[in-house]
């Protein structure tokens, strides 16, 4: 009986927020009836991009949860972008790579540093901000939950955040 | 129940503090039961330090919460006590600002203390998402203290 059906729990990223939904379905349930409880872009769910966390490939919108790789407590992501444009600003010369929506950012961070041929503390004490904004963004926030749908892209600024001080 | 302390139970069922649970960044010391309000025990991993403790518990203390910004400090969770000025989290530059405990042995020193922004307007705009807003959540102090444990400044300091 559906009633008798075991319940798990599954964070689920996506547009619009950077704290994802945890969201309780059957064990069994497919990842298109996740992303539809989490309501994820309903009307257009067959075309949404569904993924591991920090994975750039999709997933079988059909597979149940188990097939798929998907636990008790794991994250997931949906977004209508299969890709995210990412732009990095750093000392006035911009680089430009292309995400998965799922990816950390903590991971665009890491290729950020690389590309400005970052290393060291000089690595370490950078963080990525949104252009305009004081608060450095936390590194498990997912790329894809930064950006929109048709535009899919984000922009952000390499730079050593303030130092708690005075 | 208070308000506030309903508030923070309902925060702690919040996917934000549960991601950070199931991540082992952060976990409460107690059972909800034995938590004698506004006192919460909360512990923080640390990243892997020689003759560090690879966690550290915190006494936070969430008087008006989330009116009122938390203030919390290092404890020692064998002895149920503050924790020894000799044994809080080291570093270079700002571990060594936060955790001071030449500054106060009971608040951290970050905008996201209440003991710490009495007297620090000017954090206001300069740490605009950390000066605590009643819209926040425990997750807020959570993620800096967590950020800092795990930073190169911590490891190599």
């Amino acid at each position: 009986m559906e009633s008798e059906k075991r319940l798990v729990q599954v964070y689920v990223h996506g547009e619009g927020s950077r704290e994802p939904k945890l969201v309780k379905v059957p064990e069994d349930a497919t990842l298109k009836e996740v992303a539809a409880a989490a309501g994820c872009h309903l009307e257009r769910v067959e075309e949404l991009f569904i993924g591991r966390q920090d994975e750039d490939e999709p997933m079988n919108h059909e597979h149940p949860l188990h097939t798929a790789g998907v636990g008790h407590r794991h994250h997931i992501h949906c977004h209508r972008c299969r890709k995210i444009h990412a732009l990095v600003l750093y000392n006035g010369v911009q680089k430009e790579q292309e995400f998965s929506p799922t990816v950390r950012l903590e991971r665009v961070l890491r290729w950020a540093t690389h590309e400005f041929h970052l290393q060291g503390h000089d690595a370490a004490d950078m963080a990525l901000f949104l252009p305009g904004e004081l608060t450095p963004l936390d590194g498990d926030v997912h790329v894809g939950s930064l950006a929109s749908f048709p535009d899919c892209r984000v922009s952000f600024t390499l730079a050593v955040p303030a130092l708690v001080n005075g | 129940m208070g308000a506030d302390s309903k508030l923070f139970w309902v925060h702690v069922e919040s996917p934000a503090f549960l991601a950070g649970v199931d991540n082992g960044y952060w976990g409460l010391l107690q059972e909800k039961d034995t938590v004698e309000w506004p006192i919460v025990l909360i512990w923080v991993k640390a990243a892997a330090k020689a003759n560090c403790s690879d966690r550290y518990g915190f006494r936070f203390d969430l008087t008006g919460y989330p009116q009122q910004a938390p203030t919390a400090c290092p404890w020692d969770t064998d002895k149920n006590a503050p924790l020894d000025p000799g044994q809080w989290p080291r570093g270079s530059k700002q571990v060594a600002k936060v955790f001071n405990p030449g500054w106060r042995r009971n608040a951290l020193y970050a905008p996201c203390d209440r003991e710490a922004t009495n007297g620090h307007d000017q954090w206001r705009q300069v740490h605009r998402g950390l000066w605590w807003e009643s819209t926040f959540t425990i997750v807020v102090y959570l993620r800096f203290i967590h950020h800092l444990l795990n930073s190169d400044d911590y490891q190599n300091g």
